[in-house]
């Protein structure tokens, strides 16, 4: 096989996969829509499946150029994002007889498409992953945003969401020009677009006492605005502002989709900038270091501290995914202001372990919201909701006991809020434990401690939501009498067991989580070992 | 009078861009918005195009054939965008669409 074919395998098969789909979404059979979510799920597991078969492999795959280059970090985030975007098909799965969507998002006849655009996503974080050129970087988070614009507004056949996908549309696109922005600053303080060249070129700069690299004026420019572009996509603070209103007008599959795959591409595009910004190592200038630091406290606080004042819960989970963000930040943070090398391995498989920690565990909460119908018909501004309702539960009201109707869904959504809070024996607890640590061995105690109020403070809506289900009475308003059946919608089914058997398993059996951390050990090396540790071997260039 | 030089197109690329990022944030009818984005994209072309021939690499110019193919790709799902909402509201002001609050 060719080295480039090799290396991009994933990629090229769901690629491939999309357009089949995209065909068969013209078909006017419901047969071929019924099949269209299978086919999606087989190509991510396939790709899974794969990409666990090469967990061990010990080369670099790269093409002539090195325009795309394989190691174990992108090995690892394929295998991520394919195995939590099985989840997310599952989530998304139409069970009506027409396959035209299901009780939570109704994508009307558009089923291939809305699958298709799924797996272009997620094959946009592969490319980001696998990028070592600042043009095919942009482009993979590119093709990781366009299709969650219109996943967002075909969601629901109702104005919210399409005034989400507006809003999430205009501000991504602002976020993107700002981002080539920066892309064509670092282009032109270096006339170089492979990223470890522009790496070695920074570090060949770099002569300070303190071992950082020192950029011009102009490339620290490029540098602070590509991390704006990438708060963007990560929802960080103070870039947050479309998180809650894109979170709570997509319907809910959607907004678990979006809480991982687009986060994911901006947090490994960050993760590759603060690589090549501190030339290729982590000593980056002191104005990077403090604006992550800055970052990961505002993000973390203003995340948590809105996450208190909502009713919907669909913003709930979307302030807490920016304070996720937040918590991952301290990890970055750790990342690049350790001086030991070990502990900035450590910080890095931390960030990397709790982004397969948030994907696992965040399913499930989405899916458990899934399972719960919307008890009153609400009015969006006044305009009468369509005959569709392609709307589960949404507010406090919507979940106010439904934890004793219905134990089991009430028990995982449990479990769920607490792995996102961190309590132990479950995943979450590990995710902030790898977090903290290597904070902590990088001296950053006054961020430890703002991280641990912070945990303390998400327990609150996290708590909120786990008592409305339980202990809040039913509204007597004779809505619920009448409400829909439980949809028995096996692959939600699917999804949440598998997430809530993730959580509780990475969580409470040793060796488990002991298997996950091996898979990401490796994966904090972003180069072969050989072009590490040989500094001047490859800066001869 | 100088020959223009690297930074006049760099002057001009920023000035562009800081156009469209104001008047992204100023104006409100959606369509201008989204004019004001794609004079951003236009002034990371000049950009580019000037690192480019200041460098003497195709570098930049292949950078902005793939800018302008995703700039393309916006436009047309920013157009499907805006009339998909003009249908529902018929106006194209921004702050008509306030229900997500919170």
């Amino acid at each position: 096989m060719p080295p480039l074919l090799e290396a991009m395998l994933p990629e090229v098969i769901l690629a491939a996969v999309a357009c089949v789909l995209l065909l068969m979404g013209a078909s006017p059979r419901a047969a071929m829509r019924r099949a269209v979510p299978w086919i999606a799920l087989i190509a991510l597991a396939v790709v899974f499946v794969y990409q666990l078969g090469r967990g061990d492999r010990n080369d670099t795959l790269s093409d002539a150029a090195g325009t795309f280059r394989v190691f174990h970090l992108a090995e690892y985030i394929k295998m991520l994002a394919a195995g939590i975007g099985m989840l997310f098909v599952l989530l998304a799965w139409p069970n009506d007889r027409e396959a035209t969507g299901n009780p939570a998002l109704n994508f009307g006849t558009e089923a291939g498409e809305f699958f298709a655009l799924m797996l272009f996503s997620i094959a946009g974080v592969f490319l980001v992953a696998g990028a070592n050129d600042i043009i095919l970087l942009f482009l993979g988070i590119e093709l990781a945003s366009i299709p969650t614009y219109i996943m967002v507004s075909i969601s629901r056949p109702i104005p919210a969401a399409q005034e989400a996908g507006v809003k999430y549309f205009f501000l991504g696109s602002m976020a993107a020009a700002v981002m080539l922005f920066g892309f064509s600053y670092l282009y032109g303080t270096t006339g170089l677009i492979q990223l470890h060249e522009i790496g070695e070129r920074f570090r060949a700069g770099a002569a300070t006492p303190l071992g950082a690299t020192s950029l011009s004026s102009w490339q620290t420019l490029a540098v602070l605005m590509l991390i704006a572009g990438f708060a963007f996509k990560i929802a960080a603070v103070p870039l947050h502002f479309y998180a809650g209103d894109v979170y709570q007008g997509a319907a809910t599959p959607v907004t678990a989709f979006l809480s991982f795959v687009p986060k994911t591409s901006g947090m490994i595009a960050l993760i590759k900038l603060l690589y090549v910004a501190g030339g290729n190592s982590w000593a980056e200038p002191v104005t990077v270091q403090k604006l992550i630091w800055i970052l990961a406290v505002l993000t973390m606080s203003v995340g948590n501290t809105l996450g208190l004042l909502q009713f919907n819960i669909k913003r709930v989970l979307a302030y807490s995914s920016i304070a996720h963000s937040g918590y991952m930040l301290v990890g970055l943070a750790a990342l690049t202001s350790a001086a030991m090398p070990i502990t900035q391995d450590n910080a890095l498989q931390g960030v990397l372990f709790y982004l397969a920690a948030y994907g696992i565990m965040n399913a499930g909460a989405f899916g458990v919201l899934m399972l719960l119908p919307a008890r009153q018909q609400r009015s969006w501004s006044g305009a009468v909701t369509p005959a569709l309702p392609a709307t589960s539960a949404e507010t406090f009201e919507d979940i106010a006991g439904q934890g004793r109707r219905h134990p089991v869904l009430g028990l995982a959504m449990a479990v769920c809020c607490f792995s996102l809070i961190g309590l132990p024996l479950t995943v979450g607890f590990f995710g902030k434990l790898y977090l903290i640590k290597p904070a902590l061995d990088g001296h950053l105690y006054g961020l430890v401690v703002i991280m641990m109020i912070n945990a303390a403070v998400s327990a609150a809506y996290y708590l909120k939501i786990v008592a409305t289900m339980f202990l809040r009475p039913e509204p007597e308003d004779g809505a619920s009498h009448v409400e829909p059946a439980i949809p028995t919608s096996m692959p939600i089914r699917a999804a949440i067991v598998l997430s809530v058997f993730g959580t509780l398993l990475f969580g409470t059996i040793v060796p488990a989580t002991q298997l996950l951390i091996n898979q990401v050990t490796p994966a904090a090396q972003l180069e072969a070992p050989t072009s590490r540790g040989t500094p001047t071997a490859t800066a001869s260039r | 009078m100088t020959q223009l030089a690297l930074q006049h197109y760099l002057a001009v690329g920023a000035i562009l861009f800081a156009i469209g990022l104001i008047g992204f944030m100023t104006r409100r009818n959606l369509i201008v918005m989204f004019l004001c984005t794609e004079l951003m994209f236009q002034g990371v072309a000049i950009n580019l195009i000037a690192f480019g021939r200041f460098w003497g690499n195709l570098a930049g110019q292949a950078f902005v054939i793939f800018v302008l193919v995703i700039a393309a790709a916006e436009a047309s799902l920013a157009l499907g965008l805006v009339v998909l909402l003009f249908r529902q509201r018929n106006t194209l002001d921004a702050d008509a669409w306030r229900d997500l609050k919170g």
